[in-house]
């Protein structure tokens, strides 16, 4: 396994993808188009990995193939904001590794794919974990493939930043740590500058800048992650050392840390805006610190807030930052002094403050072993990126609203509702048949579609037929 | 009981005004009127009224004469289900669910640890579980006697039944960090140290109490003579089979808890015809605890092979909605979480069913329980609203 991650980066250089030229039509469906109103029968054709029409009185090729969704229910593929899987591991043992890529760790054969495909998630943004500094290049991939150059969407969409202390840090050695890396590159870029333009720029809204256009051949010029694991206890001890210094760059023994260079190059594309900044809040006290460096860095920041976060919802919605929540939506809080248990609901509380939020799932497995009923499981159905839009409607967030949080805001968080989010003519066949309502607690994906080629279908999923109906033993 | 003093409108739920306040008028007479009033007496009242007092249901019926001076609720859209009873619960111990120091306590009691004002309990009665049944923990091979109370109420009502059964396992739990390679002297000397050891325990525990008396065994007698049930924690095939076993050789009334295999014996259980309270379901499966293989429709299973079974560990009504899901009939999945553990735990006389005659024990939804977007707008216990939505 571990060579194989080796190889891929080099498969990805010369493996085409194969071209899905075969033509889908999907018939008979009620279709959800995300971006405009319910189409009752209506018909969708995909051609090429594209969606060529949606309507009700669409034409259906001769040359098609035609699947029929009578009595089902058509959506676009769901998209998950934000994931720590499909990795071998989430973090790097060094927490300054802004320069590694998810895309060397990225294992096409990890259940969790397995279990995207047959949730209805089609698109994934693969982002290094909490548990980190500068965490690495997340990458956003489609769900299916055998090997990453099919799956890759785009690749060093954005880096992770944890708020949350790393090793014996603490809070404020993280927070020194996070701005001696950004002046330090700021500097470097600031005197590089003075021959070019390399200035620093104001970032676009996520939500307006639709970023890069996708380009999943188009590689950018970034350093290859191999050396970095040598040289992390190095680096970590040294930065132990030195004392952060505000605003200056000079440090010493930056000679003798070979990931120095690495390290400023790496966030020198985040400080021109040319990447996200998924800023990892665990407290409230972290929202107004991320913000803080968004504003002082310029950054294109994303919030990924957890559960307690909702104590800064003012400050979050003031701030107008995309904001995606860490899979528990429902908490409950006991107050202090009368003892009352109160119900916490994270996507009304955020909603009512006006803030859209995107969502994210557990781990679908859960940890084995362990001591009896000791380890409580996640809550049901927190696995279900449905369940989350689902739970939000319960509390009273509209369907349509919750319906895209799931879909078109996640695409619009991660610059590709270009291409992806909704079903629109000249978008990406990402198409999920359902048998009925997206949201309700019986319905059951049918189809999976990604590109225009069926990855997915129920009918031969044999591994939910064994979790339903086992055989006797 | 319910006052009118507060009111707010909310276009959610324009029927409920009224805010908890402590009993005082027992005698008052209310009717709840909803558009569905499933009495787990028969199929659902479309619409159906209930009429309670004095903390007990007097009447159910599609339609009662109101008398004037009597408070009336109408639900509207709202449904009525009887209190959720969770058959195997952790709530409200805290510090530890076992006395690790000894492998065989019988005489250890639930009730002096429980703590009746513990924030599990009231979530417990917000998610509109009423009855509780509190089993201490599993660390020990006979860990001792559980309880049964109401989620909310006076303390002194509330317990339905101080000691209810007796807490066994044939789990490895009690093994955990055993060893039998230290000093002698090392508190880590401690029996079991695998799961034959655990079943050995037991064994010799049962055979001697057949033949000695002392107080601890006086517990064992009981639950020999039939007095007092067993709940049993057994998870992988071979410990329910173990536990099969052990009922076999003394007789019992056993109850199993945990179950996660139990799909791969069912013929065996149901042909033993010993009730499964399963452990809590997930929503994805894979590996349990103890690296038990589980499976989605764990309850659809059983129910087909005819084996009596309750959803526990909260959440019920979110589990018997995705054990629908998954493959289990609507009906039988209502019954594990009111009338089954009811019945389990010999309180089928006072709740898990709405009819006359039993406790006040009642839970409003907003809508057809199986639709994910209703939700509890209260929960009713003995009479009085004790939790509701905010």
């Amino acid at each position: 396994m571990r060579c194989h991650t080796f190889v891929l980066p080099l498969l990805l250089a010369t493996a085409g993808l194969a071209s899905a030229d075969e033509v889908l039509a999907i018939k008979g469906g009620k279709i959800l188009p995300v971006s405009g109103p319910v189409i009752e029968q209506g018909v969708i054709v995909l051609r090429n990995g594209k969606i060529e029409a949606v309507g009700k009185d669409v034409p259906i090729p001769s040359e098609a193939k035609v699947l029929d969704a009578t009595g089902k229910v058509v959506v676009p593929g769901l998209i998950e904001v934000h994931s720590s899987r499909g990795m071998d591991q989430t973090n790097e043992t060094n927490p300054i590794v802004p320069f590694l890529s998810v895309v060397d760790a990225i294992d096409p054969s990890q259940d969790y794919f397995e279990e995207c495909r047959r949730q209805g998630i089609t698109t994934a943004a693969i982002v290094p974990g909490n548990n980190t500094i500068f965490g690495g290049q997340a990458a956003i991939v489609r769900t299916s493939g055998q090997f990453l150059n099919e799956m890759l969407i785009k690749r060093d969409i954005g880096i992770k930043i944890s708020l949350r202390p790393t090793g014996d840090r603490n809070r404020m050695g993280q927070v020194a740590a996070i701005r001696r890396e950004l002046d330090a590159a700021r500097e470097a870029m600031t005197e590089r500058g003075r021959t070019s333009q390399a200035q620093p720029q104001p970032a676009p809204d996520a939500k307006g800048g639709t970023g890069s256009p996708e380009a999943r051949n188009a590689e950018p010029a970034d350093p290859p992650g191999g050396g970095g694991e040598s040289a992390a206890a190095n680096d970590d001890e040294d930065t132990q050392q030195r004392r952060p210094r505000p605003g200056g760059g000079d440090q010493p023994g930056q000679e003798t840390n070979p990931d120095a260079a690495l390290v400023r190059a790496a966030l020198a594309r985040l400080l021109k805006g040319e990447q996200l900044a998924f800023i990892y809040c665990e407290l409230p006290m972290d929202v107004p610190q991320a913000i803080r460096l968004v504003k002082d860095y310029k950054l294109r920041g994303v919030l990924v807030l957890g559960p307690q976060c909702h104590r800064a919802v003012k400050q979050v919605a003031a701030s107008g930052l995309p904001v995606i929540l860490e899979p528990t939506l429902v908490l409950w809080e006991t107050d202090p002094r009368s003892g009352e248990e109160k119900q916490i609901v994270l996507p009304k509380l955020y909603r009512e403050a006006g803030v859209p939020v995107t969502f994210t799932v557990t781990p679908t497995q859960s940890a084995g072993g362990g001591r009896g009923g000791g380890s409580q499981p996640p809550m049901l159905g927190t696995n279900y990126l449905w369940f989350q839009a689902a739970t939000a409607v319960k509390y009273g967030v509209p369907y349509d609203e919750a319906l895209r949080a799931i879909t078109l805001r996640p695409a619009e968080v991660l610059g590709i509702a270009d291409s992806r989010g909704s079903l629109e003519p000249g978008k990406a066949a990402d198409v999920v048949i359902l048998s009925g309502d997206p949201l309700k607690l019986d319905t059951w994906v049918e189809t999976t579609i990604v590109d225009g080629r069926i990855v997915y279908e129920r009918a031969n999923d044999r591994k939910i037929k064994a979790l339903l109906k086992p055989e006797a033993e | 009981m319910l006052s009118h003093g507060k009111t707010k409108m909310r276009p959610w739920c324009f029927a409920i005004l009224a805010v908890v306040v402590p009993m005082t008028a027992q005698a008052e007479d209310l009717f709840i009127k909803a558009s569905r009033v499933y009495t787990l007496d028969g199929p659902p009242l479309a619409p159906g009224v209930v009429h309670v007092r004095d903390g007990k249901i007097v009447a159910v019926a599609g339609e009662l004469a109101i008398p004037p001076g009597s408070r009336f609720r109408d639900l509207g859209s709202g449904v009525l289900l009887p209190g959720f009873i969770d058959a195997a619960s952790s709530a409200g111990l805290d510090g530890g669910r076992t006395e690790s120091t000894v492998e065989v306590s019988p005489r250890i009691r639930a009730c002096d640890a429980v703590d009746p004002s513990h924030s599990s309990l009231r979530r417990l009665c917000q998610q509109g579980v009423t009855t509780v049944h509190i089993l201490p923990g599993t660390d020990n091979v006979i860990s001792g006697l559980s309880c049964i109370l109401k989620t909310s109420g006076d303390r002194k009502n509330r317990v339905l039944r101080e000691d209810h059964g007796l807490a066994i396992t044939t789990s490895s739990d009690p093994t955990e960090g055993n060893s039998s390679r230290n000093r002698p002297d090392s508190p880590y000397n401690r029996q079991p140290t695998n799961r034959m050891g655990v079943v050995w325990i037991l064994r010799s525990e049962f055979g001697l109490a057949t033949r000695t008396s002392t107080p601890d065994r006086a517990v064992l007698r009981e639950v020999l003579s039939g007095a007092r049930p067993v709940f049993c924690t057994s998870r992988l095939d071979t410990d329910l089979l173990a536990a099969l076993r052990l009922r076999e050789e003394f007789p019992m009334r056993l109850v199993l808890v945990g179950g996660q295999e139990a799909y791969r014996v069912r013929q065996q259980i149901a042909a033993a015809k010993v009730p499964v309270l399963l452990a809590p379901l997930s929503t994805s499966a894979g590996i349990g605890p103890e690296s038990t293989e589980t499976i989605l429709n764990l309850p659809g299973v059983l129910h087909e092979a005819g084996i009596p079974f309750c959803l526990t560990g909260g959440d019920l009504l979110d589990q018997a909605r995705f054990a629908v899901r998954f493959g289990l009939p609507k009906d039988a999945a209502l019954e594990a979480i009111t009338v089954q553990p009811a019945r389990v735990l010999q309180l089928e006389q006072r709740v898990g069913r709405i009819q006359a005659g039993r406790d006040a024990d009642l839970v409003a939804l907003s809508g057809d329980p199986w639709d994910g977007t209703s939700r509890v707008l209260w929960t009713m216990i003995d009479g009085v609203i004790r939790a509701e939505e905010p």
